[in-house]
């Protein structure tokens, strides 16, 4: 402790109800969405809202999987269940971000260890990323059309791989800046070939990095609406667009069952940052100290 | 007779189980330059976070100017410290570092600049007030540093290895910069340091330090030709000073000083004459500095003794020889040599100890006796 | 053991790296040769040891190694052995997989790797390093680590670039010892650089001042010091270092001065072809601390009444700056010499040490 060790004062106290608050406030959309995903449907939009449901049911989540006789009637002729969007949105998803990951990685060392492309490449990468991808949906699907790529999960995949690729590079490129050059030199001299040096040594130094850009990569990906609901047509489906579906001529939106895909959607992405977890503190501060 | 400005009462500071700083008392006078010297490890920085603020003591007192000051927070203590990478503002020029603590605290435009001003006289840097970071050279640098601990008023200095990231040649005119700028400001500094030659040619005085204890203090000239103990004797002084284990016995009524392998022996009933009796027959570590060492001059009384040459360093202005008493391999000897006809490895020469500047080291206490 | 030549090496960088460009060096190694490069930071000398390395690509010239052009191949294939500044220590590897790791990328056998990694183990007292990771060595550990996977590589030359910048001053000196030794016990070829022009009078057979990305003087030390070939060289080599001053050249009748504000020098019978060998009336004049002597009185009329100004002893000697109106001239006495702050002293300049240098160029003149 720097200086004195009084115990806590009124400054203390302040400072912690406030974060306290704030901490509520975060967290509250995620409780209710799990409240809603336990009401039944009549408690959906009652007002005054239900903070609490006395009922809690799992029928939402049975119509999910379109197990109850009355979610074949609710839902949309032809509508699949979660678990094939689930399915074919979990390995879009997947390939995306690998592929974003491996070129990313790659095209961040070349830039930051060869400078290739000078000052104008990387950031021509960035430019990327400032266009809102609304803006490049209409573009996208007429050049797709022209080559047969609408409604393909390859034709997902590479549109999902290219508007990641900006945080990949930049990301891994100052997680790469960050090992020191002499590293890969000395395992140079020793023999390494330019890949092998990159393959042995800067590769395990930089997992930390590795593992917190891919948890990023995948959450946007996951999380990406307006493209794959351009590129879908019948056979294309992720988590997203299947939760547009969920409208019934009758019900209106259905919010139970939207909430409890959205508990569901949640589930790889908690699973994922709990396996990374000592790696995620050190890499959302690192660089932050310029050494 | 100055009076005492800094006074660290037994200070003792403990991790754990490492007793880093253990029952340090020193007294600083007013106006002085003192230099904690030592190994890495020492427990020299430690000292210099506790008269910071930035470690408390485990026990004993800071005393500054007659108060007790452990408890207070850095902030409150009359003390400045100063990095060892200056840890200057990189985005502001000269007169916005040195303006900054005054700012934070929201003083009065006019009195900021005055203050500034008055202060990059006194170091100064008046005619370099615009330039950016960037821009200045580490002399200007070190100098901006010390101005902007000075906007505080601290009456105390604390420099923890400011030139330790310097080129050679650069830390030897930032020494003297430094030096001259104490004497001007007339203030107390204390600068930490593992260098002895920096802590000789800054220090009034200088603490040495090892393994958390205090070993001497005293002015560096005196500590140069007295060391109290072995570690000072080998710690100060390039090239260090050699040490050989040697026998002392009483020989027809002269003391004399042999080495094991009985390669040399030396008279010192002369210098040896207030050793009382129970330090005969024992084994006694000879201590003799490398300038002291000489090789081949014919005008100085002593014994000659042959030697062969292992090893040759001209420096410049002056040599240093290793070479090994005949019949004494494994004891290797230095002589500091003025510079003249480089010798070739194997040669055989001639050297003579300087009987009246020998240190004699008890090997089990490791005082110096002599 | 091997001999290597660089032939008008030139390499620019364009802020792309923290190296400097080098405009064209030339340099031979002998076999079994300890080869110093000394220079301030920003000189080249770490661009120049990566040339030899193979680390940079040139812009120009080309590198050989025991007569053999190597300027294309790769770094690996060179068989040097590079120590960096920073030691490059693998931080995810233990002591024992560091140096093992060239054993491995050559893919040796692991009983020879076993074999090889204990002899140099051995050899440096590393055992109880092997399991650890180097963030819990101390400075010295790490450089005896650095050191024994160089070794294990049995290269034909080691480049060594600072090797001892993070250690403190007295591990300094002990290493210095070392690496000495293992270089005369192994014989080998080692190409140092380093800013610390101590270290290199100490260590190397030659030295070779580097400045400004161009060599500037090759010769053994104590040539160096002697005899340096301009004021940059003179700067460089010496501790403390070289005192400077502009003067003019002036006759006075018969005699031949150096003058400025502060004092005039009679030169007529150390350096009678000035004249004819300057260039113009406006030269530097250089003379070591070491190379005044110190009076209490005038001993003659050419002595200079100077002002003590700063002191610094250092045990085995004292360094006295001493100002005349406002030049500084700094020398170096005896431990036993007395004086007062501003006490008046009487200096003479030993005129057969005088070095005299172009003003435009710095070239010594003579």
């Amino acid at each position: 402790m720097i200086g004195n060790t009084k115990k806590y004062g009124r400054g203390d106290y302040l400072r912690l109800t406030a974060v306290i608050l704030i901490t509520i406030i975060m967290l509250f959309p995620i409780y209710w969405m799990v409240m809603t995903a336990l009401k039944p449907m009549d408690e959906w939009l009652q007002s005054p809202p239900v903070w609490f449901t006395l009922k809690p049911t799992l029928n939402n989540f049975k119509l999910l999987m379109g197990f109850s006789d009355a979610a074949r009637s609710v839902m949309k002729e032809g509508a699949t269940n979660a678990s094939w969007a689930f399915l074919k949105g979990f390995s879009v998803c997947t390939i995306a971000t690998i592929l974003s990951i491996v070129s990313g990685t790659l095209a961040a060392y070349s830039i930051s260890r060869y400078r290739i492309g000078g000052n104008f490449l990387p950031l021509f990468i960035l430019s990327a990323r400032m266009f809102p991808p609304i803006a490049v949906a209409l573009p996208l699907i007429v050049m797709y059309s022209s080559i047969n790529a609408v409604d393909t999960y390859w034709g997902l995949i590479v549109a999902y791989t290219g508007f990641t690729l900006p945080f990949s590079v930049w990301m891994m490129k100052s997680f790469i800046d960050e090992v020191p050059r002499e590293l890969e030199e000395a395992g140079i001299m020793e023999g390494m070939s330019n890949f092998q040096a990159f393959r042995s040594v800067t590769i395990p130094l930089i997992k930390t990095g590795i593992m917190v850009t891919t948890l990023f990569v995948f959450i946007l990906n996951w999380s990406e609406f307006i493209i794959a609901l351009t590129l879908s047509y019948q056979k294309l489906e992720t988590v997203t667009v299947f939760l547009a579906t969920l409208f019934s001529a009758t019900a209106g939106w259905l919010y139970g069952p939207q909430a409890a895909l959205g508990v569901l959607a949640v589930i790889p992405i908690v699973i994922f940052g709990y396996m990374i977890q000592e790696h995620l503190a050190r890499g959302f501060t690192f660089g932050a100290l310029k050494r | 007779m100055s009076r005492i400005k800094l006074k660290l009462d037994r200070i003792t500071k403990v991790f754990g189980d490492l007793i880093a700083v253990n029952d340090l008392c020193v007294d600083i006078f007013d106006n002085e330059f003192v230099c904690i010297l030592g190994p890495s490890g020492c427990g020299k920085t430690t000292t210099l976070n506790m008269l910071s603020g930035l470690e408390v003591p485990t026990s004993g007192n800071i005393i500054l100017d007659d108060k007790v000051i452990n408890k207070l927070p850095p902030q409150k203590r009359d003390i400045g410290l100063i990095f060892q990478d200056y840890a200057l503002f990189e985005n502001m020029n000269v007169y916005e570092n040195l303006a900054f603590s005054m700012r934070v605290k929201r003083k009065p435009r006019d009195e900021v600049d005055s203050k500034v001003r008055e202060v990059a006289q006194a170091v100064e840097v008046s005619h370099i007030l615009k330039k950016n970071y960037g821009s200045l050279n580490p002399g200007e640098m070190q100098r901006v540093a010390i101005g902007r601990t000075m906007i505080s008023e601290p009456s105390v200095f604390l420099l923890d290895e400011p030139l330790d990231n310097l080129d050679a040649d650069m830390r030897v005119t930032m020494r003297a910069e430094l030096k001259r700028l104490q004497k001007d400001l007339g203030k107390t500094m204390i600068y930490v340091t593992h260098d002895q030659e920096e802590a000789m040619s800054l220090a009034d005085r200088i603490v040495v330090m090892e393994q958390g204890l205090l070993q001497q203090m005293d002015t560096p000239q005196d500590i140069y030709n007295h060391p109290v103990n072995r570690f000072v004797a080998g710690f100060i002084g390039t090239p260090p000073m050699n040490f050989i284990t040697c026998k002392l016995e009483s020989i027809s009524g002269k003391l004399m000083l042999s080495s094991l392998k009985g390669s040399f022996s030396m008279d010192i009933s002369e210098v040896g004459r207030h050793l009382y009796e129970g330090t005969i027959q024992k084994e006694m570590i000879l201590g003799i500095r490398p300038e002291n060492v000489s090789v081949n001059i014919d005008d100085l009384n002593g014994e000659k003794r042959g030697a062969r040459i292992l090893r040759v360093e001209p420096l410049g202005p002056e040599m240093v020889l290793e070479v090994a008493l005949e019949g004494d391999p494994d004891n290797v000897i230095r002589a500091l040599v003025d510079p003249g006809r480089i010798p070739s490895v194997g040669e055989r020469i001639e050297i003579i100890f300087h009987q009246d500047k020998i240190h004699m080291i008890d090997p089990l206490s490791e005082e110096v006796l002599i | 053991m091997a001999t290597i030549k660089l032939d008008n090496v030139k390499k620019r960088f364009r802020g792309d790296r923290d190296l400097c460009s080098i405009h064209g060096i030339n340099l031979e190694i002998k076999d079994s040769e300890f080869f110093c490069l000394v220079g301030p930071s920003n000189s080249g000398k770490s661009t120049t040891l990566r040339a030899i390395a193979g680390l940079v690509p040139l812009d120009e010239g080309r590198v050989y190694i025991d007569e053999v052009d190597v300027t294309n191949i790769h770094p690996g294939k060179r068989h040097i052995a590079m120590l960096f500044e920073t030691l490059a220590l693998y931080p995810n590897r233990t002591g024992y997989e560091n140096i093992a790791s060239p054993l491995r990328t050559r893919k040796t056998p692991s009983d020879e790797i076993q074999r090889t990694v204990a002899e140099v183990v051995s050899l440096l007292g590393l055992e109880h390093l092997l399991n650890r990771l180097p963030s819990t060595f101390s400075g010295g550990e790490r450089q005896r680590v650095a050191i024994a996977r160089a070794l294990v590589q049995r290269p034909r030359a080691y480049l060594l670039d600072e090797p001892m910048g993070a250690l403190d001053a007295r591990l300094r000196l002990s290493m210095r010892g070392e690496l000495k030794r293992l270089q005369r016990d192994l014989g080998q070829t080692m190409v140092f650089a380093t800013h610390d022009q101590e270290q290199a009078m100490s260590l190397g057979d030659r030295i070779a001042v580097i400045g400004g990305g161009v060599i500037q003087q090759i010769d053994a030390p104590q040539e160096i010091y002697l005899k340096p070939k301009n004021n940059f060289v003179a700067k460089t080599i010496g501790k403390p270092q070289m005192n400077f001053f502009e003067c003019g050249i002036a006759n006075e009748g018969t005699k031949l001065l150096l003058v400025n504000p502060a004092f005039r020098i009679d030169i007529t019978s150390f350096k009678p072809d000035l004249p004819g060998k300057a260039k113009t009336n406006s030269v530097i004049v250089g003379i070591r601390p070491t190379d005044i002597d110190m009076s209490d009185q005038e001993e003659s009329q050419d002595w200079i009444p100077a002002k003590v100004h700063i002191s610094e002893p250092l045990g085995n000697k004292q360094i006295l700056d001493f100002k005349v109106r406002d030049l500084v001239i700094r020398t170096v006495v005896r431990p036993d010499v007395s004086y007062k702050l501003d006490e008046t002293k009487w200096l003479n300049f030993k005129k057969e040490r005088l070095h005299v240098f172009d003003k435009e160029t710095g070239i010594s003149i003579l």
